[in-house]
């Protein structure tokens, strides 16, 4: 019984994925192109070769990222919608670092830069966290309202004092080589942030598998009132998890500008804060499911762009197949509980 | 008092949009679906508005189109969150995400490929000077020369609080957000009536939607909503859960844009990407003291499932 009951816990992904591709499929022939020769472009694009997989991979980087900061306060039935802002906030902290700490050597520099990123996300995560234990405000409103506040502030800085020359297009000095991502395999762009970004996994893993910090967050998740009785701090639970997913949001960002970009330009993130929405969800919040799904819809993303340059078929397609997964899992893993509960009510019987 | 004029104005012209959400997010909020699809259901408004708009030639046939599209957005956020009672925020968030694909996909599609790339004039509203009051001195301009949604969302408000207040469906309707077990036993279909709220909440973010992009500004913009779903929702916490209230506080809202707007174009120095965060910091500052919860509907965001015997 709990066999079968994992198996279609891991098999319902994959058929929400495939039910996407064959609605897409659909839509793709009604534009009166052929879906096949499509998904072999988008494939192609996104795996098809060494350069375009090591792509793909630094495109999964950030999504690993956002993807755990939802999920971990997901787990806390909180629901951080704000990985966008502390992805931005990380990115500028640190940049700063990475551009205005001179002659510190790369052993201190990087992680400098990479803690202030992190640092951060963190930071900007507590406000939703504390306005939700202390007002009672919606997290989901108030991340929103923060994302935009965050892309205005870090707009403002970069047009502002951090401009590199203001007669030029807005953005930063270069970031120092000391503070830099090294890259991995000579004459690609992968770099060292997608170790971080595993590790990250290793470490989301332990936290709920086998730490009694990351038990408490479920147990809070579970049943708020159940965690109260048997002797929880909720408002802890909730502001450390709305925080450690800031300080993965926060890293986002980081990593982005150390690793990928350089220096940062506004416009930076194609919403890789709601794409890891899609990446926790589809992942089931699991570390493992968070790998593969960042990866998945990394490849998407990167598939799509080919698909743009050699048909007809705007790359917002991606964004319509990402939602549709993410509706289908939602309505299967709904369809699987009452399922369930007939069943259950069925041997009471 | 030119510039209270203009204030006046374009806070009002503000303050349309997220009125006409905030009405939607009353009904489904006071039905205990908690409804945080607004934005989604608005831009989904603001597309569908503009390309009926441009297909048949007519403004109030473009409304027409976005309302019944959001009602079929709104039917599946109905199904997932009543029928198969999944999270209702995880259900919104997955509306909202693949809401900005299909607009992005379908204006790309439908609008721009066949301009080439040329901006395409697409029949939108014009405002309505109602004979005599519109000439009168200040109070014509900053009360009676708007285009005709305008005036719709006011009567639309003035009917949603006679509805919820003073009908017998209207106290049915709130008691299922505060007890849907108690209104069950008294043999009343709960499902159906949230059926009903969250499909016109759905109809009235299509409107306004489709007001943003046909009156405001005449032509549909890649995440034109731009966060404005989510203020209408703290504009139905802020307002109490009322319809006088949601529109009192999207008034408070539209002034806060419209201040911010106008200092924008005073050249003040201070940047003008700071003074963009003020209705979002507003909005934050207003939930704040919005913090009396006793109006908030006791069922708010908890699925109903009934027994089966």
């Amino acid at each position: 019984m709990r066999l079968r009951q994992k198996l279609i816990a891991a098999a319902m992904p994959a058929l929400a994925i495939l039910a996407a591709l064959l609605i897409v499929a659909v839509m793709i022939a009604g534009v009166g192109e052929s879906p096949a020769e499509a998904y072999r472009i988008l494939a192609q694009g996104a795996v098809g070769d060494w350069r375009s997989l090591t792509d793909t991979l630094v495109k999964t980087v950030p999504l690993i990222f956002t993807g755990l900061s939802f999920a971990f306060a997901a787990k806390c039935n909180i629901w951080n919608i704000g990985a966008e802002g502390q992805l931005y906030m990380g990115a500028v902290a640190s940049t700063a670092v990475g551009v205005y700490c001179t002659g510190l050597p790369a052993l201190l520099h990087l992680p400098l830069a990479l803690l202030a990123g992190a640092l951060a996300g963190g930071l900007w995560a507590s406000i939703p966290a504390w306005l939700k234990v202390r007002f009672k405000i919606n997290e989901v409103v108030s991340t929103i309202m923060l994302n935009y506040t965050a892309i205005l502030v870090v707009s403002a800085l970069v047009y502002g004092p951090m401009i590199e020359d203001p007669f030029k297009s807005p953005q930063t000095c270069k970031i120092l080589p000391t503070a830099r991502l090294p890259v991995l395999f000579e004459g690609t762009k992968l770099h060292a942030g997608i170790l971080l970004a595993l590790l990250a996994c290793v470490l989301y893993h332990l936290i709920f598998r086998h730490m009694l910090f990351g038990y408490r967050v479920s147990a809070v998740g579970k049943n708020r009132e159940a965690a109260r009785f048997s002797g929880i701090s909720v408002e802890r639970s909730i502001c450390m998890s709305m925080i450690i997913a800031g300080v993965f949001g926060g890293l986002a960002g980081a990593i982005e500008m150390l690793g990928t970009n350089g220096l940062l330009i506004i416009g930076f993130s194609p919403e890789y804060g709601s794409d890891g929405i899609a990446v926790a969800l589809l992942g089931q919040l699991e570390a493992v499911g968070i790998f593969l799904s960042a990866f998945l819809l990394g490849a998407l993303r990167l598939g799509a762009t080919a698909l743009q340059r050699k048909t007809d078929i705007p790359q917002q397609m991606i964004t319509i197949m990402q939602g549709i997964i993410v509706l289908f899992v939602i309505a299967g893993s709904a369809i699987g509980r009452i399922l369930q509960n007939r069943a259950a009510k069925k041997e009471v019987k | 008092m030119e510039f209270i004029t203009y204030i006046l104005t374009s806070a009002v012209r503000s303050a349309i949009p997220l009125t006409l959400a905030g009405l939607g997010g009353v009904l489904s909020e006071r039905a205990g679906i908690m409804n945080l699809a607004l934005e989604g259901q608005m831009l989904m408004g603001a597309f569908f508005g503009v390309y009926f708009s441009y297909a048949t030639g007519s403004p109030w046939l473009g409304v027409l189109g976005a309302m019944l599209v959001c009602a079929l957005v709104g039917l599946v956020m109905a199904v997932l969150s009543i029928r198969l009672c999944a999270n209702q925020i995880v259900v919104a968030t997955a509306i909202n995400l693949i809401s900005v694909g299909i607009t992005g996909y379908c204006l790309k599609m439908f609008i721009t490929n066949i301009g080439n790339g040329t901006v395409i004039t697409v029949p939108s509203f014009r405002a309505v000077s109602i004979p005599v009051l519109s000439s009168l001195p200040f109070l014509g301009e900053v009360l009676f020369s708007y285009k005709p949604l305008t005036y719709v969302t006011i009567l639309l408000a003035v009917l949603i609080h006679i509805y919820l207040y003073k009908t017998k469906l209207g106290l049915v309707h709130r008691s299922i957000g505060e007890n849907p077990l108690v209104a069950d036993t008294l043999g009343i279909n709960v499902n159906l009536v949230r059926y009903g709220a969250v499909v016109a909440c759905g109809v009235l973010c299509g409107i306004s939607g489709a007001f943003m992009s046909l009156s405001n500004l005449n032509q549909f913009q890649n995440g034109m909503v731009s966060g404005r779903g989510f203020i209408a929702f703290a504009a139905v916490i802020f307002g109490g859960w009322s319809p006088f209230g949601v529109l009192g506080a999207s008034v408070f809202f539209g002034l806060a844009d419209a201040i911010q707007m106008r200092m924008q174009a005073m050249q003040t120095g201070i940047s003008y990407h700071l003074l963009q965060c003020v209705p979002y910091l507003c909005t934050l500052v207003a939930l704040v003291f919005a913090r009396k919860s006793a109006a908030c509907p006791a069922s708010d965001g908890l699925p109903y499932r009934k027994e089966e015997t």
